[in-house]
């Protein structure tokens, strides 16, 4: 099994790349790291990322949490290798799980972002390919949505209903499954 | 439910201004008012409203705005769940289906409609079979789909047309019988051409309906569990699972089902969690997982043919007769033990017989599965005798009984030999490594690192130790520190802290 650390002397041997913000501003990263972004990845398999590789679409501040989050994520990616409980409702093992707490707290105190922050976040990791950052942040959005009506949900996002008043009624009757 | 303007979360607009930014526990109100929620494309809009609870929840953000009216209908899933804690009056099914009728994605990733805890009057086959006949058109994914409990005496058939584009199917449809279709007249078009796993329970099935699906129509069919299910077959209810495909294969046990017959060229894992109480004849050469549940393993009737006697992990309930599987495959990479002695001696003795023979294995793992009626330190002491030649052991320890440990007398659990490391083993001379893990009492584990201090005299290489520890018990990682300091060329301790709930 490998252990949380381990990850950390391999990258350390790895290859580097640079990153380059829109605000050029340049990033050095192992490569395990960069890889959680298949658009990167992608960059690097074509062979195209020396000189660094320029992401016109992300700020220096915004790219510096997407490493952020990479760098935690690449250690636990490399622990998981090593990990597979064959039977699906097999318990993990404990140290795993441990590990797994512990990026769930990171998760946790990572999106105790602004709200601009975050949806930077999102269009970063769409932009990107990074599934699970792309994932974690959809998450915060949804569960900052759920369990609210309408009109709530267009104060917390500054939402301006253009509808008349007719239109409204009109949509609630074609959706009226949906608010039994 | 909060108004809006009491909401502490999220304040009034006006007030958002003055805060400048600061985050208030989640997703912060500030910068003047700008709507980056609706400025989302599409299809990341999607993503955010799939994961709401259920689709209802997406279709509601239909009135926010013009934008949003038509964001929904374009979701690439959909889930549907009904029912719940309080019954509701009215039927789910017209609401089921208003929101497929409303979707307009020409092809859906993932189709779940829930409806478990509905009220079974409520639901006809044919609602279900409509569905089911909607997920065979628009679907090119994963279908979830479950249905109330009915009472047995009722019998409904479900139809699922057989699909092209299907990757996943599980069906939950308590005493419905699950019938398949072709999607053309004859019969002998149509595969589940991208069905990679497919998860039948508690439905009744036609034997050679289902043997014909998956041994012919299922090219690609990489999983496949069967949970309970009733076999209808007039004369003799087998049930058979023959594919070229098959790589993991799991049975609960059948309600009427007197014979398993399992012939799976390409099977690496065998599941069956509570054993099985029928008949068995298994041909599966590839095998290398086996997970035998606590019904009897006897080789007189569950043959299991062409797999060596070699497996990478097996599973076993150890305190009972299936125990004897470690016979047919007695040697293991990885052999877990599922431990649960019940009160009395009688009970000890008979674990101790279960246990007489026990795979040999380079990794063990010792799971005490129910509450821990009898000391555990003698149980582990056994199994290590059993098993002395492991590098790895893996303990978790279970809740104790009220009246822990077991204080019969004569019963061997208390005898004080039984409690001596050295009793009965000259060494564990391969342990490198113990890991015990989370879940049990702090005071047990305690006790197992007072153990494995006594084993020490006979590690014959040094063993790393870890113990996980409560973070907010900082005094039960003194008192562990306190049993093996100082670390020494015999064992080295690493105490993890976990957040235990």
């Amino acid at each position: 099994m490998a252990s949380a650390g381990s990850g950390d002397e391999k990258a350390a041997a790895a290859a580097m790349i640079t990153l380059i913000s829109s605000d050029n501003e340049k990033f050095e990263v192992t490569e395990a790291t960069a890889t959680l972004s298949q658009t990167i990845r992608h960059m690097i398999e074509d062979g195209c990322t020396d000189g660094g590789v320029p992401l016109p679409n992300v700020t220096s501040k915004i790219l510096a949490r997407v490493i952020e989050y990479c760098k935690k994520h690449a250690t636990a990616a490399a622990g998981e290798e090593g990990s597979s409980s064959s039977f699906s409702d097999a318990a993990f093992l404990e140290v795993d799980r441990a590990f797994l707490e512990e990026l769930e707290e990171f998760d946790d105190a990572f999106l105790e972002v602004d709200r601009a922050t975050l949806f930077d976040l999102i269009l970063a990791a769409n932009y990107l390919d990074i599934k699970g950052l792309l994932n974690l942040t959809c998450q915060k959005v949804a569960d900052s949505v759920k369990g609210k009506t309408p009109e709530q949900i267009r104060e917390m996002y500054n939402i301006v209903n253009d509808l008349t008043p007719e239109e409204e009624a009109e949509i609630r009757r074609e959706t009226q499954w949906a608010f039994e | 439910m909060a108004t809006a303007g009491a909401d502490p979360l999220f304040p009034p607009k006006t007030r958002a201004a003055d805060q400048g930014g600061v985050v208030v526990d989640g997703v912060c109100p500030e910068d003047g008012g700008a709507d980056h929620l609706s400025d989302l494309p599409d299809h990341l809009l999607h993503r955010i409203l799939i994961r709401l609870p259920s689709t209802a929840a997406a279709a509601r953000t239909s009135v926010l705005s013009r934008r949003w009216r038509r964001v929904w209908l374009h979701l690439p899933e959909l889930a549907l769940r009904y029912g719940g804690r309080d019954r509701e009056p009215s039927s789910p099914c017209p609401r089921v289906d208003a929101a497929l009728a409303a979707c307009a994605a020409p092809a859906l990733d993932r189709l779940e409609i829930d409806l478990t805890w509905s009220d079974p009057r409520h639901v006809t086959a044919e609602h279900a079979s409509s569905w089911l006949d909607f997920a065979s058109r628009r679907l090119a994914g994963e279908l979830v789909l479950s249905l109330p409990l009915l009472s047995r005496s009722v019998k409904r058939d479900v139809v699922l047309p057989i699909s092209e584009r299907l990757t996943a199917i599980s069906l939950t449809s308590f005493g419905y019988a699950l019938r398949f279709r072709a999607p053309l007249p004859s019969a002998a078009a149509g595969a589940f051409a991208a069905l990679g796993s497919l998860t039948i329970s508690d439905a009744r099935v036609d034997g050679r309906e289902l043997v014909d699906v998956v041994s012919s129509r299922c090219p690609r069919l990489k999983e496949l569990a069967l949970d309970h299910i009733i076999v209808e077959d007039r004369d003799h209810p087998v049930l058979s699972v023959r594919s070229a495909s098959l790589e993991r294969l799991r049975v609960r046990p059948m309600f009427n089902g007197d014979r398993l017959q399992v012939s799976t060229p390409e099977l690496r894992a065998l599941d069956l969690p509570e054993g099985t109480s029928c008949a068995a004849h298994i041909v599966a050469p590839k095998l290398s997982e086996v997970r035998w549940g606590k019904q009897f393993y006897d080789p007189s009737r569950h043959k299991l043919e062409g797999a060596g006697r070699h497996l990478r992990r097996l599973e076993v309930a150890a305190n009972s007769r299936a125990a004897g599987i470690m016979g047919r495959f007695d040697t293991a990479d990885e052999l877990t033990l599922n431990i649960s002695v019940s009160k009395g001696v009688d009970e000890y003795e008979r674990f101790l017989e279960d246990t007489k023979k026990v795979a040999k294995c380079e990794v063990l793992v010792a799971r005490f599965t129910h509450v821990m009626v009898h000391d555990f330190r003698p149980i582990l002491l056994h199994l290590l005798r059993k098993c002395s030649g492991i590098r790895k052991l893996v303990v978790q320890l279970g809740p104790a009984s009220s009246d822990y440990p077991c204080e019969l007398p004569r019963c061997p659990c208390g005898l004080l030999h039984n409690h001596y490391p050295t009793y009965g083993v000259d060494v564990l001379g391969s342990l490198q490594e113990v890991q015990v893990e989370k879940g049990g009492e702090a005071h047990h584990k305690l006790e197992l690192a007072g153990l494995l201090c006594r084993c020490k005299a006979i590690f014959q290489k040094k063993v790393f130790i870890t113990i996980p520890v409560d973070k907010r018990n900082p005094l039960m990682r003194r008192r562990i520190d306190r049993v093996f300091l100082p670390n020494d060329d015999r064992v080295e301790v690493a105490i993890v802290e976990v957040a235990i709930h």
